[in-house]
C-alpha cells in the first residue's frame, strides 16, 4: 500500500485580479519519495510550494500534507506541520540582523530544544557546509552560494520529515549545485521526502526519479 | 528555551530599535524615579508617623485634692474603656521633675508652691492612635469626676494625619499618571520593536513557531523595559538618598521588600504593555 504523505486534489490557485497560477492541479507524493518539479519562470512551481507549506490557500481543491488538510484552521496544528517541513525559500528568507549561528538556531529553538543540544547542531552543520569559520559573520557579509548554503543547512537542521525547496540552485554554479544535489539524495536515503522546484533542467537531466512538469499552472508531466 | 536565549533576545529588540527604546528607556526610568521620589518620602512619612503614634497617649489633668479613693475609681474607669491599653498615674511631684528636667530648674524658681497639677498618663492601643478615636475617648474621659482638662496633642495629630493623607494621594495620582504614562510609552516601544521584526516573525511562523513563542520575546521585552527601567531608577535614587544622607537630611531608604516590590511593579508594567502592544495577532 502507497504511504501518500503529500496530495493535491482539483487544486486551483487564482490571485485576485490577476491570472490563474495553479489549473486543476492533481498530484501525489509518496513518503521517501526524491522529486523534482520543474517548469519555466512564473509556471507555477513557487505558487504550488507555497500551498505546501500553507502560506498559501488553494481558491478551489485541497491539500494535504502529512494528514493536514488546507481546509483546517487549526493554527496549532499547522505550526507543528511546519516543524516537520525543512523550507529552502527562493529569496532564502534569511534574517539579515542575525548572525549564521542565529540563523540556523531558529528552528531548533522553535522546536523548544535544548541550548546544548542547539549549539551542537549548529556547530556540526556549520562544518558541514564549510561556515563554521563564520559562524559569527552576518548573511550579508557572506557570498550568494555560502546564502544558499546557510538557507540549506537551515531547512535540514531540524531533521525534517519533507524538505521543499524553491529553486535551492538558483545562480549556482553546475559543480556545486551537483555538490547540493548529492547532499539531498543523502538526506533522501535516510528517509526524508525531498520535493525540489527549480528551472534549471540541464542540472537534472540525468536525474532518474520521477519529475512533475509545470507549464501555465497545469501538469503536463507526472 | 535558556533564560539566555530570552534575554538576547530582548536586548536585540531595543538595538533594533535604539532610538525610539532607549529614549522609552530613559523617560521611563525618570518617571519611576519621580515616583520613586514621592514614595520615598511617603515611607519616610509613614516610618515617622508610626513612631509617632507609638508615643500618642491622652493626657488627663485632675483637680486639687482628689482622695486616694476617687484616684483609684478614676483609674479603674479610664482602663476600662475601650482602646485603653493602660494608665499611668503622675503625680504633681513627677510632674514638676518632668518640667525641671525638660525645661531647667530655674522655671519654676520664685513660686512658692507647685503648679501643676497631678495626672494620667493614658496609654492607647495601635488600632485607637488615631484623631477620631483619641476625640472619642478624650471626651468620655472628660466627663468623668474630678478632671479637669484632656490634651492629646490634637493640633500635631490632626497636622501628621492631614499630611500624610495628602502624600497618599499625591502618591496615588502621581501612580495613576506614571503608570498611564510608562504603559503608552512601552506599548509604542513594543509596536515599534515589533514592526521592525515583522518579517523575522513571519520566517519564524513559516519555520513552524508557536504563537506562544512570537508572544514570548515581546512580553520578554516588555519585561526587560519595564523591569530594567524601574531598576535603574531605585538605583538612582539610592544614589541620591546616599548624598542627600552626605547632607545631613536623615532619611531612611526603601525597605528591601519595599525596594523589591518597586522593582517587580516594573516587570509587571512591561509585561502588561508587552500583552497590550497586539502580541497576540502576531499569527
Amino acid at each position: 500500500m502507497k504511504d501518500i504523505l503529500i496530495k493535491l486534489q482539483g487544486v486551483s490557485k487564482t490571485y485576485e485580479g490577476w491570472r490563474t497560477a495553479l489549473k486543476n492541479i492533481d498530484l501525489e507524493i509518496e513518503k521517501g519519495e526524491f522529486l523534482f518539479l520543474v517548469g519555466a519562470s512564473g509556471a507555477g512551481k513557487t505558487t504550488l510550494l507555497k500551498l505546501l507549506w500553507m502560506e498559501e490557500e488553494p481558491s478551489s481543491g485541497m491539500v494535504f500534507v502529512d494528514g493536514y488538510s488546507s481546509l483546517e484552521k487549526d493554527k496549532k496544528r499547522l505550526s507543528e506541520l511546519r516543524q516537520k517541513l525543512g523550507i529552502v525559500f527562493e529569496d532564502l528568507k534569511l534574517m539579515k540582523k542575525r548572525t549564521l549561528e542565529e540563523n540556523l538556531s531558529f528552528p531548533l529553538r522553535v522546536l523548544g530544544k535544548k541550548e546544548k543540544y542547539i549549539k551542537a547542531k549548529v556547530a556540526e552543520l556549520l562544518g558541514v557546509f564549510n561556515l563554521y569559520s563564520k559562524r559569527r559573520f552576518f548573511p550579508e557579509e557572506i557570498s550568494t552560494g555560502e546564502k544558499k548554503k546557510l538557507a540549506i543547512a537551515r531547512a535540514v537542521i531540524n531533521e525534517p520529515l519533507i524538505i521543499l525547496g524553491d529553486e535551492p540552485f538558483g545562480g549556482l554554479d553546475e559543480n556545486f549545485s551537483s555538490e547540493m544535489i548529492e547532499f539531498f539524495k543523502d538526506i533522501n536515503l535516510k528517509g526524508t521526502t525531498v520535493f525540489l522546484a527549480t528551472h534549471r533542467v540541464d542540472l537534472i537531466k540525468d536525474f532518474r526519479r520521477r519529475i512533475v512538469k509545470l507549464e501555465n499552472g497545469e501538469i503536463i508531466r507526472r | 528555551m535558556s533564560f539566555s536565549f530570552w534575554l538576547k533576545e530582548s536586548f536585540s529588540g531595543f538595538f533594533r530599535e535604539k532610538g525610539t527604546s532607549f529614549l522609552s528607556f530613559f523617560v521611563n526610568t525618570f518617571f519611576f524615579l519621580i515616583f520613586g521620589i514621592f514614595l520615598l518620602l511617603t515611607y519616610n512619612l509613614y516610618t515617622f508617623t508610626q513612631k509617632v503614634k507609638q508615643r500618642m497617649e491622652i493626657d488627663v489633668y485632675l483637680v486639687e485634692g482628689l482622695s486616694q479613693k476617687e484616684i483609684e475609681d478614676q483609674r479603674q474607669k479610664i482602663t476600662k474603656l475601650q482602646g485603653v491599653e493602660g494608665a499611668i498615674f503622675r503625680t504633681k511631684d513627677k510632674a514638676l521633675e518632668e518640667v525641671k528636667a525638660y525645661l531647667g530648674e530655674d522655671i519654676l524658681k520664685g513660686l512658692e508652691s507647685n503648679p501643676l497639677p497631678s495626672s494620667w498618663v493614658v496609654k492607647l492601643r495601635p488600632a485607637y492612635q488615631n484623631l477620631e478615636k483619641m476625640q472619642k475617648l478624650s471626651s468620655q474621659i472628660e466627663k468623668m469626676k474630678g478632671v479637669e482638662e484632656v490634651d492629646y496633642g490634637r493640633f500635631w495629630v490632626k497636622k501628621i494625619e492631614r499630611l500624610f493623607k495628602t502624600f497618599l494621594w499625591v502618591n496615588l495620582t502621581l501612580g495613576i499618571f506614571i503608570v498611564s504614562g510608562s504603559l503608552f510609552l512601552m506599548i509604542h516601544t513594543l509596536k515599534d520593536i515589533r514592526r521592525s521584526k515583522s518579517e523575522e516573525l513571519k520566517l519564524l511562523n513559516l519555520l513552524g513557531a508557536e504563537s506562544n513563542f512570537s508572544r514570548k520575546i515581546f512580553l520578554w521585552e516588555g519585561v526587560m523595559l519595564g523591569g530594567g527601567s524601574a531598576f535603574l531608577s531605585l538605583l538612582i535614587l539610592f544614589v541620591l538618598h546616599r548624598s542627600f544622607s552626605f547632607l545631613g537630611y536623615e532619611l531612611t531608604f526603601l525597605s528591601l521588600t519595599f525596594s523589591i516590590s518597586f522593582v517587580f511593579t516594573g516587570f509587571l508594567l512591561g509585561g502588561f504593555a508587552a500583552l497590550l502592544s497586539g502580541g497576540e495577532k502576531l499569527n
